[in-house]
């Protein structure tokens, strides 16, 4: 575990079936979800931006609609093979590397290294503490990125919450909602974007279950922080409990 | 005399334990116990599958992420729209894969391997060992700093 300004990164044991859905889901979680950040950021980026120029999402639509020959029509080609190298690659190297990483951490549960409580850097205080799991994934639902926040995710968390900014913009969703809550049905459904509109269940999802399942690690890791700490203190050298074992 | 109590594992604790060494009990004099609340396998790779909620959470979220992508796409042609059968479908997906895993548990014959408290989750054990004088100030402090509960035995006074 290594615990900076930016929270607390990590190995875990996770299963690898999860890992290889988050990456299909968008691939880039798989990797964020094993604490690899820098590839998982570069992989959300590149599925943002090829899948916008292969008007990806647009031909999902059109697929689950029915309207196979729109969903033909709108498809880029160019933009189209190398999405496909990367979403494998992503889908691939997600699952292969949870067996890799779960030995890791069996080992280094088992070596027990002292794990650092408290963090101060000029501009960011991190500590390790109990937090409720249930309370991580409302906030994520509230905003997308909150959840990230309550869980010390910094930039991981800044970056969310401007990006679900900008997906709800270009997808119209708020205004949509809006019109919704009006019953105004038919043009709630004429403003939305979809190409936009269909990267946010997956964001929306993921970073919910992001906000339950870091909670549920990170007061693992508080626990045994706070054990490595009463084990070293607290040994209760003089404690007798049982006079006769005195003698 | 011996005082025993329960805490959770929470920064409350510690505190507590603060206080009291700097009202003069020796550390030496205090034990802590972390006891598990459930029997732990090291041999194994331990995977959360010990937790059977949080598994059937992210089983849960996993099929309403799948779901909630369908549903949003068939809804632009439905009447409700996009946004409310994507979150029509994702619940239904929730629920199929959270009570999936269960059912999967329970047809399986899986039991759950203890009994697991519930909160407050007696998590600590703390003993401390004192003066008798000393103790309804201890017992106050332990008391303050949330103990679960707190007990106390003069047997270990006997032959000392």
């Amino acid at each position: 575990m290594l615990h900076s300004g930016d929270g607390v990164t990590y190995f875990w044991p996770r299963n690898p079936y999860i890992a290889m859905w988050w990456s299909a889901s968008f691939p880039g979680f798989g990797k964020v979800l094993h604490n690899q950040y820098a590839r998982g950021i570069f992989l959300t980026l590149s599925e943002v931006f090829i899948n916008l120029f292969a008007h990806l999402n647009e031909a999902m639509v059109y697929t689950f609609c029915g309207r196979f020959d729109l969903a033909k029509a709108t498809l880029q080609p160019r933009w189209m093979y190398g999405y496909m190298a990367v979403y494998i690659y992503a889908l691939w190297s997600s699952y292969r590397m949870t067996f890799t990483m779960n030995r890791i951490s069996h080992l280094a549960e088992l070596e027990n290294e002292r794990l650092q409580p408290v963090v101060i850097h000029p501009f960011e205080i991190q500590y390790l503490e109990r937090k409720s799991p249930i309370m991580g994934a409302i906030w994520s639902l509230a905003f997308p990125g909150l959840g990230l926040l309550y869980n010390k995710k910094v930039v991981l968390g800044i970056y969310t919450i401007i990006w679900w900014w900008i997906f709800a913009h270009m997808s119209n969703f708020y205004d949509s909602i809006f019109l919704l809550f009006h019953g105004r049905f038919e043009q709630s459904v004429a403003v939305l974007n979809p190409q936009w509109l269909l990267f946010m269940p997956s964001v929306l999802a993921g970073t919910i279950y992001y906000g339950y399942i870091l909670c549920v690690d990170q007061n693992h890791l508080f626990k045994k922080e706070q054990e490595q700490f009463y084990a070293e203190r607290y040994t209760g050298a003089h404690v007798r409990l049982f006079p006769a074992w005195k003698s | 005399m011996i005082i025993v109590s329960t805490f959770e594992n929470t920064l409350e604790a510690e505190q507590a334990l603060g206080v009291l060494e700097k009202l003069g009990v020796d550390a030496c004099d205090i034990l802590v116990v972390p006891m598990r609340l459930y029997f732990e396998d090291t041999s194994r790779l331990a995977l959360r599958a010990d937790d059977i909620h949080a598994k059937a959470f992210e089983v849960g979220m996993a099929a309403a992420t799948a779901l909630g992508v369908i549903g949003a796409s068939m809804g632009f042609v439905w009447t409700w729209g996009p946004i409310l059968w994507g979150i029509i479908y994702a619940v239904v997906g929730f629920f199929i894969g959270f009570l999936g895993v269960h059912l999967y548990r329970v047809l399986r014959g899986e039991q759950t391997i203890a009994r697991s408290p519930r909160r407050p989750k007696p998590e600590l054990v703390v003993i401390i060992q004192c003066d008798e004088r000393q103790s309804p100030e201890i017992r106050t402090i332990l008391w303050q700093y949330r103990a679960i509960s707190v007990g106390d035995t003069k047997v270990s006074d006997a032959s000392i």
